[in-house]
């Protein structure tokens, strides 16, 4: 007997082994009033957050 | 060069022989016993070296001192551990704010922030770093603030 298989999905995307990646969010303050004078965030935080965004919509 | 994270590529290697059982494998830091450090260019994807790194100096930023991650967190590890989650992997926060004194006596370039076994100002091993890309004038009277829980976010997946 054969099997036909037809409109195979395409397989989801298999992880293997373990990586690591991170990101910064950093505020730079002047001391002397608090306030805030600089910000930045690194591709790999807006990154991560946007994937667990779209997993939190997913699921 | 293309900015990089994650691990050292020393701590790959270092990873590596532990998960096999070779010798040179990683002694696992005391908890809690993990310092924010500052740098003023790039590791880079290349060579995610820390040898390459040139770390604040308390001889221009008369203030730079690591800043503790403390004992808090999970396992008392001075971060937050979340559990791993599919398609995300397992992401780790810092559990509390870091912030360095505002940098005195020369203005600094922060380029790079890693997070090393040894209080310092010098030495140790770096075990997680990030770079910024594009390193960032910080001027004299000015803090670096990691906020509690949204500073570094790293994930192991």
């Amino acid at each position: 007997m054969s099997v036909e298989i037809v409109n195979e999905p395409t397989p989801p995307p298999r992880p293997s082994g373990a990586r690591f990646r991170g990101g910064c969010h950093i505020e730079f303050v002047e001391e002397a009033t608090g306030k805030v004078v600089n910000e930045v965030i690194t591709p790999d935080y807006i990154y991560q957050n946007e994937r667990q965004t779209r997993d939190e919509r997913k699921y | 060069m293309a900015a990089g994270s994650g691990l050292p590529a020393a701590i790959d290697l270092t990873i590596t022989r532990t998960l096999v059982g070779a010798t040179s494998g990683y002694t696992a830091p005391t908890a809690g016993a993990m310092w924010c450090s500052l740098y003023t260019n790039n590791f880079t994807a290349a060579s995610k070296s820390p040898a390459t790194g040139v770390e604040w100096l308390t001889s221009s930023d008369t203030a730079y001192a690591r800043q503790s991650l403390g004992t808090s967190g999970t396992n008392t590890s001075g971060w937050t551990i979340n559990a791993y989650a599919s398609g995300t992997g397992v992401v780790f926060t810092n559990f509390a704010t870091l912030t360095q004194p505002a940098v005195a006596g020369t203005a600094q370039t922060l380029g790079a922030v890693g997070f090393t076994d040894t209080v310092g100002p010098t030495g140790g091993n770096v075990d997680l770093f990030v770079d910024l890309g594009t390193p960032q004038a910080v001027a004299v009277g000015v803090q670096v603030v990691l906020s509690a829980t949204t500073g570094v976010s790293f994930t192991t997946y």
